[in-house]
């Protein structure tokens, strides 16, 4: 008999659930190779240089990710928080199975993420496709398939990638949106969800932790504790709504992220870096392997090593945006979208960016525009009635939501003070259309 | 040709202040399947990339269209005793003003959708954009056969009502043809 008995259940310490449990299953999927790359994947790319403490990587986000998952499920599938109105459970066996490739879904949902995240993948993929086509393809990798395959029960890799990506990309790219039915749509909803999904969840609560930014903090544990599987009364379908004691705690998370993206997420020289970083990638790497065994190769570490030296050589390419990065020569915000401009012209911020460009050069001036990333969610509420009505009927917060969109133009540091100068003479010219611009 | 963003917003803006004109309740699911129908029945070049769903065709990228004009003033919502409606906003005189051709070239075609989708229930917009997305894509099949790839997609409704979203949508292109 061996003198030690093997674990069953692990636990990882974390900085945001305290422990994350995790089976012999899950530290088979969490050492594979795909996995550990993530220890070298930026959550949030560049933000270090704004905001230093946010130097956490995408690999504890996807441990907390499962945590999280694995709870929510539980929560919403107990047979106490059962809704009579709501038949889709299935029995307590397959109910088990889901419960693994839901956690399974989480913990790989970010595996197809490129160096620095989201920074360049626009630019750097092919044909439209996002970081979720790379997780897919990682997922159905002989390497991967061996490591589910040797799970005991031993889950779909296509259904744990359907379930980690959601409906659009996978029906974009890979099967038919119709492949979900209204069980798998719930499954993907607690990991990808608008309202609920664990991703944002966890990303909100780590990175305000890490940033330092208290904006992201909501009472996580009583939102996870009153989530429910409802009927909504509008749109006739089951979908995670909460019960009434937990709308706070709901309206908490939705104003958290709103803050979040506009302290954080959209921060003006985070901005600025990410456009550099962006052009750095694009001008030394050209096109990104999309083959597993490229997309494995490929971290932040190399991407960093590869800028030190293009900022270091004026022949290199990408030698300029490196240059900016790592001798903060990043561009500035000169000008940002506001409700008054707005009013006056709805592509104000296309307007001064065209205007700068004629007068300025194109080299000298950047523009992002950034659209809502939150949609007007609506969700079932279970009253202490036992009627179900909906957020937006039962929350201002929710009712009265609008979806907020940033942009900015920025310029050259060495240009800054000509192009105020300039733009404060011309602006109310710009915006009213008495200046002819090709837009 | 494809429209601009601009002249997308016009058409969706239209649609928003034609229902509400008729009193009619316009929320998400009205504006995902009127514009579904805009676009496949009525030729209206609005290009939205839509997917057939369990729920009906539903398009991502004009979900965030929508976003967007809200975010813009385009529209507003409106919350009433369950969900909600779109407005129109305040910068829909700007479009007016810049997408008047637009608006004129597909008024019709936005006054028949609202004319025949305004006022249904959710279960009754879905089972109808279904029912178009089929036709569109194998219009040669017969109203049992469609109704059968409705029923495949959406075992929540039944072979009856299924045929009779397809005889609609049949109707609908007769009325159009004539």
């Amino acid at each position: 008999m061996p003198d030690v008995v093997a674990k069953h259940q692990h636990e990882i310490r974390d900085p945001i659930h305290n422990f994350v449990r995790v089976t012999a299953d899950e530290v088979a999927a969490i050492n594979s190779r795909p996995f550990q790359r993530l220890r070298n994947i930026h959550q949030l790319a560049l933000t270090y240089l704004v905001y230093p403490g946010s130097c956490h990587r995408r690999f504890e986000h996807s441990l907390g990710v499962m945590e999280l998952a694995g709870r929510v499920f539980d929560v919403i599938t107990h047979e106490r928080n059962r809704h009579p109105d709501v038949d889709l459970f299935p029995d307590s066996e397959t109910l088990t199975a889901w419960r693994k490739v839901v956690r399974l879904a989480a913990l790989f949902h970010d595996l197809g993420h490129l160096p620095f995240s989201h920074a360049a993948e626009e630019q750097l993929l092919p044909d439209g496709k996002h970081h979720e086509w790379l997780t897919v393809e990682v997922l159905r990798s002989d390497e991967m398939r061996q490591i589910l395959k040797d799970m005991m029960p031993s889950p779909d890799p296509d259904l744990v990638a359907k379930i980690a990506i959601g409906p659009e990309k996978w029906g974009k790219w890979f099967g038919k949106a119709t492949d979900f039915r209204e069980w798998d749509l719930l499954m993907t909803d607690i990991v990808t969800g608008d309202a609920f999904g664990v991703d944002r969840i966890d990303y909100l609560l780590r990175d305000s932790h890490h940033a330092g930014v208290a904006y992201g903090r909501f009472d996580h544990y009583r939102l996870i504790d009153t989530l429910r599987i409802l009927r909504h009364p509008v749109l006739e379908r089951p979908m995670i709504g909460i019960e009434k004691g937990g709308i706070h705690a709901a309206e908490a998370l939705q104003l958290a992220r709103q803050f979040m993206f506009l302290q954080l997420y959209y921060h003006h020289v985070r901005i600025a870096y990410d456009i550099h970083l962006s052009e750095f990638m694009v001008q030394w790497l050209k096109r990104y392997p999309t083959d597993v065994e490229g997309h494995l190769r490929m971290t932040d570490n190399e991407v960093l090593s590869a800028m030190a030296t293009a900022a270091m050589d004026k022949a290199a390419p990408g030698h300029e945006p490196a240059r900016r990065i790592m001798q903060r020569g990043h561009f500035r915000r000169i000008y940002e979208r506001n409700a008054l401009d707005q009013r006056i012209h709805p592509n104000a911020v296309g307007r001064v960016a065209a205007a700068l460009k004629v007068h300025f050069g194109q080299s000298a001036v950047r523009e992002r525009m950034i659209p809502p990333k939150q949609q007007n969610i609506d969700f079932p509420i279970l009253l202490d009635t036992g009627d179900i009505s909906t957020s937006r009927s039962e929350s201002t917060i929710y009712a009265d939501f609008k979806p907020a969109a940033v942009g900015f133009v920025l310029v050259d540091p060495e240009k800054r003070k000509d192009v105020r100068a300039w733009l404060t003479t011309n602006k109310q010219t710009i915006l009213s259309e008495q200046m002819e611009l090709d837009l | 040709m494809t429209m601009t963003d601009l002249q997308r917003s016009a058409i969706v803006a239209t649609l928003v202040k034609e229902c509400r004109a008729r009193d009619a309740f316009c929320g998400e699911t009205l504006v995902q399947k009127a514009v579904f129908v805009l676009q496949e029945l009525l030729n209206v070049p609005l290009a939205f990339d839509f997917q057939l769903y369990i729920y009906g065709p539903f398009s991502f990228e004009l979900q965030r269209h929508v976003s967007s004009m809200m975010a813009d003033d385009m529209i507003a919502s409106r919350p009433l005793e369950y969900g909600s409606t779109f407005e129109p906003g305040e910068q829909v005189a700007y479009l007016e003003k810049h997408t008047a051709e637009t608006i004129a070239a597909h008024r019709a075609a936005v006054e028949f959708v609202v004319q025949h989708l305004a006022g249904r229930g959710v279960k009754q917009l879905e089972r109808v954009a279904t029912a178009l997305y089929f036709t569109v894509a194998s219009a040669d099949l017969s109203v049992d056969e469609r109704a059968a790839q409705i029923c495949e997609v959406k075992p929540h409704i039944t072979s009856e009502e299924a045929r009779k979203a397809v005889e609609e949508v049949d109707r609908w292109r007769k009325e159009l043809a004539a």
